[in-house]
């Protein structure tokens, strides 16, 4: 029964998004975008899609467990 | 010949089956027969029709300091609750090596807002592990404790203070499972961690360092025990949530370990979030993952002063850097006219901070004891009217005169539209939970969250049975948790027992407590129990409504081996 339910497949995600690379920040991280996807971001773009990292201080920067999402609210 | 026996009572048994007049017999600390002719007993309580019920469960409590000098977790347990789960949100006392006892007490009372007086006189470190954290307040426990381990403080242990900074190697990750494992065995009944909170110095906690496939790691670890993971998610952002519970539900598939998230909250600021975060919940239920929101009962207040920051100002830099710079610094901010002006701004212009509704022109002034002490009970919107000035320069003015003493209090920021929430606290995919027990003592009264139910959604509302409110505050809770022999009234189960009165159950008024261990040096809000008559805790009498508590110190640690 639960082997079943498992196979079901995960649902569409609500936004796309990636996780930093540990130590990665804003710029490194669209370079990385960049060079595996093929993503053109800027900066300004992806902060304005994660209000929740732009707004911190500097003393919080972007961790591998943070959501980056890579595409505006739906 | 039963060592005790509560007769005469409505027994609520925690399956949510309907009450029924009986009596509970108890031998040995557990449960030995239900029913209505049971025979002898060495002691007899007469419930006189009061409702006979298992001791309720909180499963997010921050109580790990407060246990160290009060086995009792007061007031929790005088409310009817019999089991706390601290050890939320990553952040626990142990492991913890000595070097690490000033970073981590720091960070500990940043995040659960706990006075630094009562966490020093409070605390005595004799330990290292969480064995010997476990032998240090086992013995004077009054209440049942299920301590999780803290992910930040197994990252401290393993990584030190590089743990702050980043994410572990292949040799550290191994040691962290192994840490984890003798946490497991020695006491933890699982694991929590964090995706949002930052320390005293507004850096991540040590947790938010690891990467994903250290998480699971550790949930694979957790799998092998099929124990539990909490953690606390960006819960004010719909579409982050929503990840956040698809990225639960995989872990929590893979490693076949039941999640917990916490909080989940109504909030006007966020309309449709906790609509949405269910509708993501059920699809991810119909996989097969075992993943949980923790709701709260009562609705979201808040009291502050400007001493320092908080919650209410954290979308608002400009007020934050006034806050977080000093007593004087901020003082010099409040009495500087063109930074006044832009302090005053930013509270019409900032975004809702964490989902929360706040106001500054309906927050009151709760205490004064200089010149404004007259203003007590207004809103700072009335004051404001009067004046003519801006909300936020009252706030200001008022916080001067009284040299930054005076507190504010910002009511039913969220979670406060009962007919909405009503359906949310029977969801399945919900537990009631994320009370804060023992954390931001100086805010809001983390009590009663019990009687709340009772008062607001059984009675006043019936959106609830008297039997299914029981259930959900106990057997739901145990089996979710996988704390075994608690939560239902059957033979055999812990005789953890609460007799209340269904007709006057409640929480009573938010009320100021000098009781913490500093000598009366700070305060915590408390809120007093109604109509709890009595409270067992394994079989044995640990508080009474008309003669306090007793001096049984019965409770027992859950987990462990």
């Amino acid at each position: 029964m639960v082997r079943e339910m498992v196979r079901k497949p995960a649902p569409k995600p609500v936004r796309r998004f990636t996780q930093p690379v540990d130590g990665e920040g804003w710029q490194v991280l669209i370079e990385r975008l960049a060079r595996e996807g093929g993503l053109r971001l800027t900066p300004e773009q992806l902060q304005a899609w994660n209000p929740h990292l732009a707004y911190r201080p500097p003393s919080n920067p972007l961790t591998p467990l943070d959501i980056v999402f890579l595409e505006p609210p739906r | 010949m039963f060592d005790l026996i509560i007769r005469n009572g409505i027994v609520c048994d925690g399956t949510g089956a309907k009450g029924e007049l009986g009596s509970v017999a108890v031998n040995g600390g557990r449960i030995a027969a239900v029913g209505r002719e049971l025979g002898d007993a060495r002691q007899t309580v007469d419930a006189g029709g009061l409702v006979i019920a298992p001791g309720f469960i909180d499963p997010h409590t921050h109580f790990d300091a407060q246990l160290t000098w009060d086995g009792l977790a007061t007031p929790s347990l005088e409310h009817g609750v019999t089991t706390v789960i601290p050890g939320n949100c990553s952040l626990t006392l142990a492991p913890l090596r000595p070097e690490h006892r000033e970073f981590l007490g720091a960070a500990f009372r940043q995040i659960e807002e706990m006075p630094k007086s009562a966490f020093d006189a409070g605390l005595r470190w004799s330990w290292q592990t969480f064995g010997e954290y476990r032998e240090a307040i086992e013995k004077s426990l009054g209440i049942n404790n299920a301590p999780l381990v803290g992910h930040s403080l197994l990252r401290l242990y393993v990584l030190g203070l590089a743990s702050r900074d980043r994410a572990s190697t292949p040799e550290e990750l191994r040691a962290l499972a192994d840490c984890l494992r003798a946490c497991l065995d020695e006491g933890a009944l699982g694991m929590s961690t964090s995706f949002c909170d930052v320390d005293h110095e507004f850096r991540p906690v040590p947790c938010r360092l690891a990467t994903m496939g250290e998480l699971g790691a550790l949930c694979a670890v957790l799998g092998e025990r099929g124990r539990p993971l909490q953690v606390l998610p960006e819960f004010w952002d719909g579409d982050l949530l929503c990840t956040r519970i698809d990225q639960l539900a995989e872990l929590s598939i893979r490693h076949q370990i039941p999640i917990s998230f916490s909080p989940l909250f109504e909030s006007r600021a966020m309309p449709g979030l906790v609509a949405r975060a269910l509708e993501r919940l059920e699809l991810q239920a119909a996989r097969g993952a075992r993943l949980q929101a923790q709701m709260q009962t009562r609705p979201i207040d808040m009291t502050f002063d400007l001493h320092g920051s908080n919650a209410v100002f954290s979308t608002m830099p400009t007020w934050m850097g006034a806050l977080l710079a000093g007593p004087d610094a901020t003082r010099k901010a409040f009495a500087d006219p063109s930074l006044r002006a832009k302090l005053a701004a930013e509270t019409d212009t900032s975004p809702s901070p964490i989902a929360l509704d706040f106001s500054l022109a309906k927050t009151r002034l709760s205490f004064a004891r200089g010149s404004a002490a007259s203003d007590v009970g207004r809103t700072l919107g009335e004051l404001a009217a009067e004046r003519r000035i801006h909300p936020a320069e009252v706030l200001m003015d008022i916080s001067l005169a009284e040299d930054l003493d005076a507190r504010f209090t910002a009511s039913d920021l969220a979670h406060d539209d009962e007919a909405k929430i009503a359906p949310s606290l029977l969801h399945p995919q919900v537990q009631i939970g994320a009370g804060d027990g023992g954390a931001h003592v100086a805010r809001f009264a983390t009590y009663g969250d019990t009687g709340h139910l009772f008062a607001r959604y059984v009675r006043a509302r019936k959106a609830m049975r008297l039997e299914e409110a029981c259930k959900r505050l106990s057997a739901d809770i145990a089996d979710f948790w996988g704390i075994p022999d608690r939560g239902r009234l059957a033979k055999g189960q812990a005789a953890d027992i609460v007799l209340f009165d269904a007709a006057t159950i409640d929480r009573g008024p938010e009320e100021l407590a000098w009781d913490l261990p500093d000598g009366g040096q700070s305060f915590r809000f408390v809120r007093k129990a109604r109509g709890v008559r009595e409270v067992f805790v394994n079989g044995v009498s640990v508080h009474r409504e008309d003669s306090g508590y007793s001096a049984a110190r019965s409770g027992q640690w859950i987990g462990g081996r």
